[in-house]
């Protein structure tokens, strides 16, 4: 059964966001083609090249138009050195993140290939979890201030915010994903032992919820240690979750292990709701335009999405393509390979249509 | 190069027909005679054209193709003199070489393909081929045919590639149609061809063929393999020695170029322990400058890619491949290739792991992967206990002598489990998988259970016993053996061990000979030797310790006029050993124990005999003539041979036995 066109809107924004979504859309061309279903993208041309000549960043009705009419977003990047502050980036990133409340910031860690692992030892199987970091709440709230600022005295706060309803959202998003897709270990990491208020507050509410989830080992770790654990032995995790600014910094060492940034996929959620799909990696002006980045990102990125839209054949076929690619040696140079942005993309869709 | 759609014969080019009458193949060679098939019989051409006839293993000390080709069949003799002076396969100018039934047969040494091929030879005739020589030639793209194919082209007729195909998996087509396994590979790398899917949907599965199904390239989920199946499969990891090493890093430049770099460097590795005690042995001293060269290009070879370096310190070999492989990179589930037959050894763990020539190693350790044909498998269902002196070399002899001197095992993969397991140390385990190839099989696998585990964990300090466990892999219980599942009831079985047969009667020295000691008769023996990859293990040292330590007790000691020579597998088992006090007590009752090496078990280190008339029992696992010297080799468990060493004549261990008679 064909089932209804996907309604995909494509937001390839700066540096190499552009190439590399160029190519997530050509794989999800090529896996749509070769199950029969159709995936009608339709590009937009927000970024800095549209800020500068324009001034807007984010056209007006623009989240209520994402809202009616596509079932997800796949982004490139944001970011141009030509555009003080990014300014442009911060209102589409974050204004799209606020104002669609993706509170889920969902990153798959799977190594492909051992020898992509920095890890001594370490087997393709050993490197295989999902890291839920919540996305609106935390100390990225920009709350906070400057007090006598550029005076000696200079005081500088930065409010860490935290709601009951936030906690508990996250939480439980990580609990019922682990459930429903046969994980049977969670981990919840915090550093309530010194953060006392905000994240005994994680705490609290982690030990409230998990004998919902029976079929689920809960455990809480120290987010110092579970970096520890992350290097020692990888192989232990499933599923963790974490706050915003945690989950920042230890999806950062996830992706260290999956062969680097280039690897790493993320979907920003609202579950049931319009979401966003981007590769974690940034616009890299320096590589832009030289066919050099890694396009897997992106377009297990797309793969994400269209698990998450409920094609979980066509995700898992995506995922299998990359695989290939990575085992052939099909990769770009950050993995050590000798290939361009487009022949990787170029290989990943043949194999695709099969 | 590529193939053409359709093959003929080259203008000026010639075909040489290696014919019974050596007096024929003389006159060709000096451009004196051209043959034409229509005018011969396939009974005028030789059978049986062994590997070690095409290239004796002193050709194999150049690394070159170009100059082993200038030995091309020097191993033929008529009357002491080469049939085949040096160069003349070249000087002749022959693209297409003739010969009857089995070509290719004994060793695996890919060299044999290149002698030919690089003496301008392109098309193999035979009525058949062995099955690794078979693979040789298509990884180096040499074409084969029958004699009706020839007639043909002889006929000047252009032949449809297919017609040298037939019977091939439709992998190993498309790797004959690229002309070779690099051009093939690399194609594939590029995306140019695609190995046709995959269709065999969920069924029960052998412990190889699930391990197989588990590394197919390209696929994250689930998936089935069944016996026939061309796949691409990832490999974990694997091995050279210094024999074939300095061939794959010349290929390897050849085909990628001076900076070529491998997929994953880290799971592989490079031995030095074949040629270790070459240095000491006379007849091996006019090599010395190519050894030198050879582990030279190891060397070479090791500081480019950056594989582990289990190179020798000092002059002593950290071990046997096989032995510290298994200690140290192996673990269950794995598929390992490497470029030696007893490659099997490392399938005691629970892995897949077998030999392949230097040209398909160069191209996996290139790229990762390799492609299979998934084999047959052949189940042995071990029940009971062995009695007291009995031991895991005894029941391989056993299975040699039934099973694969019938050709169940012939390019199979022999599968151990069974209740009997548990009562075999890992050690002994290693035995049943190590002689594998001596039974023509593909491989030998013996399933994993907690016991193996905690040996693997034991020894390697970052591996845990979860992470080992959630490795292993188990065959299903429902699964198809070809070659059936047979029983081995281990309390049935005797000391046994394997003659050197009566070549002059036409009964090579073989280890399908297999006999009982107990109606062996009288066999009076000048050495004794216990070592190798299968009998240098742990616990064969404590076998060999356990009989001269009685010895010992009861006054005896090795029998004057015999030589007993104990050579470790490894350095960690020689440190075992040592730890034990099994030196000194070998040291007082006259064995010379050797640091690890293959020594005597290719023929190159003390205890290698030096006169036809001189008796060898030995622990090692192959007993082929002249391959440990010129005399006549029993093979035998390390219990037996101890015994017999102290003895002087061929006899079973049994508990007391020096006490009784004096």
């Amino acid at each position: 059964m064909a089932g209804p066109p996907l309604r995909v809107a494509v937001v390839p924004g700066d540096g190499i966001g552009v190439e590399v979504v160029a190519e997530a859309v050509r794989c999800l061309t090529a896996v749509a083609d070769a199950s029969g279903r159709e995936v009608r993208m339709t590009p937009f041309d927000w970024g800095a090249e549209r800020y500068l000549k324009t001034g807007v960043a984010l056209p007006p009705g623009a989240l209520r138009m994402l809202r009616e009419g596509f079932d997800a977003i796949l982004l490139g990047a944001m970011g141009d050195p030509r555009v003080p502050d990014n300014r442009h980036a911060a209102d589409i990133l974050l204004g799209l993140r606020f104002e669609l409340d993706l509170y889920v910031n969902h990153r798959p860690v799977r190594l492909f290939h051992e020898k992509l692992c920095p890890l001594k030892g370490a087997r393709r199987e050993d490197v295989d979890f999902v890291v839920f970091r919540e996305n609106t709440e935390g100390l990225y709230v920009m709350m906070g201030g400057h007090f006598k600022k550029g005076t000696p005295e200079e005081i500088a706060t930065e409010i860490d915010l935290n709601t009951r309803r936030g906690v508990e959202r996250i939480l439980r998003h990580a609990f019922a994903w682990a459930r429903d897709h046969g994980r049977t270990r969670l981990v919840m990491a915090d550093k309530s032992n010194v953060l006392v208020h905000a994240h005994e507050l994680w705490l609290r509410v982690f030990r409230t919820i998990a004998p919902e989830y029976p079929g689920i080992e809960a455990r809480h770790l120290y987010v110092d240690n579970l970096v520890f654990q992350m290097v020692r032995e990888p192989r232990q995790f499933q599923v963790i979750v974490t706050s915003n600014m945690f989950g920042d910094i230890v999806t950062d060492l996830a992706a260290g292990l999956q062969g680097g940034l280039g690897m790493a996929a993320s979907g920003n959620l609202h579950p049931g709701r319009l979401s966003l799909f981007e590769p974690v990696h940034g616009s890299s002006p320096a590589l832009a335009g030289r066919n050099a980045a890694n396009p897997m990102g992106a377009i297990l990125s797309a793969g994400l999405m269209l698990e998450h839209l409920g094609w979980t054949e066509e995700a898992a076929r995506i995922e299998a393509a990359v695989a290939w690619a990575v085992e052939t040696d099909c990769i770009t140079a950050d993995l050590g390979g000798a290939r361009g942005t487009r022949e990787v993309g170029e290989a990943i869709a043949g194999r695709l249509r099969g | 190069m590529r193939p053409g759609r359709d093959v003929s014969l080259t203008p000026g080019k010639r075909v040489l027909f290696l014919t019974k009458d050596p007096g024929l193949v003389r006159r060709q060679l000096r451009g004196e005679l051209d043959l034409e098939m229509k005018d011969l019989r396939v009974e005028d051409l030789l059978d049986d054209v062994n590997t070690d006839a095409m290239t004796p293993a002193w050709a194999c000390f150049d690394y070159r193709p170009e100059d082993i080709a200038r030995n091309a069949y020097a191993g033929v003799t008529v009357g002491g003199e080469r049939l085949f002076p040096e160069g003349s396969l070249l000087a002749g100018g022959f693209e297409v070489i003739v010969s009857g039934y089995r070509k290719g047969v004994g060793s695996s040494r890919e060299t044999a393909v290149q002698a030919e091929k690089w003496s301008g030879i392109r098309i193999a005739i035979a009525a058949s081929f062995a099955p690794i020589h078979a693979r040789n030639n298509v990884a180096q793209g040499v074409l084969m045919g029958d004699h009706a194919v020839l007639r043909r082209l002889q006929a000047g007729e252009a032949v449809p590639l297919a017609a040298f195909q037939e019977g091939g998996d439709p992998v190993t087509r498309m790797v004959i149609e690229h002309g070779g396994l690099f051009p093939f590979t690399e194609a594939y790398r590029r995306g140019e061809v695609r190995v046709p899917p995959l269709r065999t949907g969920p069924r029960p599965m052998t412990l190889a063929e699930k391990i197989l199904a588990g590394h197919l390239v390209g696929v994250l989920g689930p998936a089935w393999v069944k016996p026939g199946d061309a796949v691409c499969v990832r490999v974990d990891g694997g091995y050279s020695h210094e024999f074939t090493t300095a061939q794959v890093h010349h290929f390897l430049e050849q085909e990628h170029g001076k900076g070529y770099r491998l997929a994953n460097p880290a799971r592989f590795a490079v031995f030095e322990d074949h040629l270790i005690y070459a240095d000491g042995v006379p007849r091996m001293a006019p090599f010395a400058p190519k050894i030198e060269r050879l582990r030279e290009m190891q060397r070479v070879f090791q500081r480019h890619t950056g594989v582990q370096d289990f190179s020798a310190v000092d002059g002593t070999s950290p071990g046997i491949c096989h032995s510290v492989a298994r200690e140290r990179l192996i673990e269950p589930g794995d598929f390992i290739q490497a470029t030696d037959s007893h490659t099997c050894m490392g399938g005691s763990l629970g892995a897949l792991a077998y030999g392949v020539g230097a040209t398909e190693y160069a191209a996996l350790v290139h790229s990762g992967f390799t492609f299979v044909e998934v084999p047959e498998s052949i189940r042995f269902e071990l029940v009971g206990e062995l009695p007291p002196g009995v031991t895991a070399k005894d029941v391989m002899l056993h299975i040699l002598a039934g099973h694969a001197k019938r050709q169940e095992t012939l390019d199979r993969v022999m599968e151990f489990g069974g209740p009997g397991l548990v009562s075999l140390p890992p050690d002994e385990r290693a035995t049943l998988a190590n002689m594998a190839t001596e039974c023509s099989a593909k491989a030998g696998v013996v399933e994993a259970d907690e016991e193996t585990l905690r040996w693997i964990a034991a020894r390697r300090p970052l591996v845990t016993l979860e992470a080992l466990r959630a490795r292993a892999v188990g065959p299903d219980p429902e699964a198809e053996y070809a070659g059936g599942v047979h029983v081995i009831d281990l309390s049935a079985l005797r000391p046994m061990v394997a003659t050197p047969g009566d070549p002059a009667k036409g009964v090579p020295s073989d280890p399908t000979n297999g006999a009982r000691v107990d109606e062996l008769g009288e066999v009076p023996i000048d050495i004794a030797y216990g070592g190798s990859c299968t009998a240098g293990k742990e616990v064969d040292l404590d076998l060999y310790a356990r009989v001269m330590q009685e010895a010992l007790a009861a006054g005896r000691r090795v029998k004057d006029g015999v030589e007993f020579f104990i050579q470790f597998g490894s350095k960690g088992v020689e440190e075992y050993a040592r730890a034990r006090g099994y030196v000194e007590v070998f040291a007082k009752t006259g064995v010379r124990v050797i640091h690890p090496g293959c020594g005597a078990c290719i023929g190159c280190g003390p205890g290698v005999s030096s006169r036809p008339d001189q008796v060898t029992v030995s622990a090692i696992n192959r007993n082929y003539q002249n391959r440990s010297g010129p005399g006549r080799l029993y093979l035998a468990s390390p219990l037996t041979v101890a015994a017999s060493a102290v003895e002087g004549r061929i006899v079973a261990y049994r508990e007391g036995m020096f006490a009784e008679g004096g």
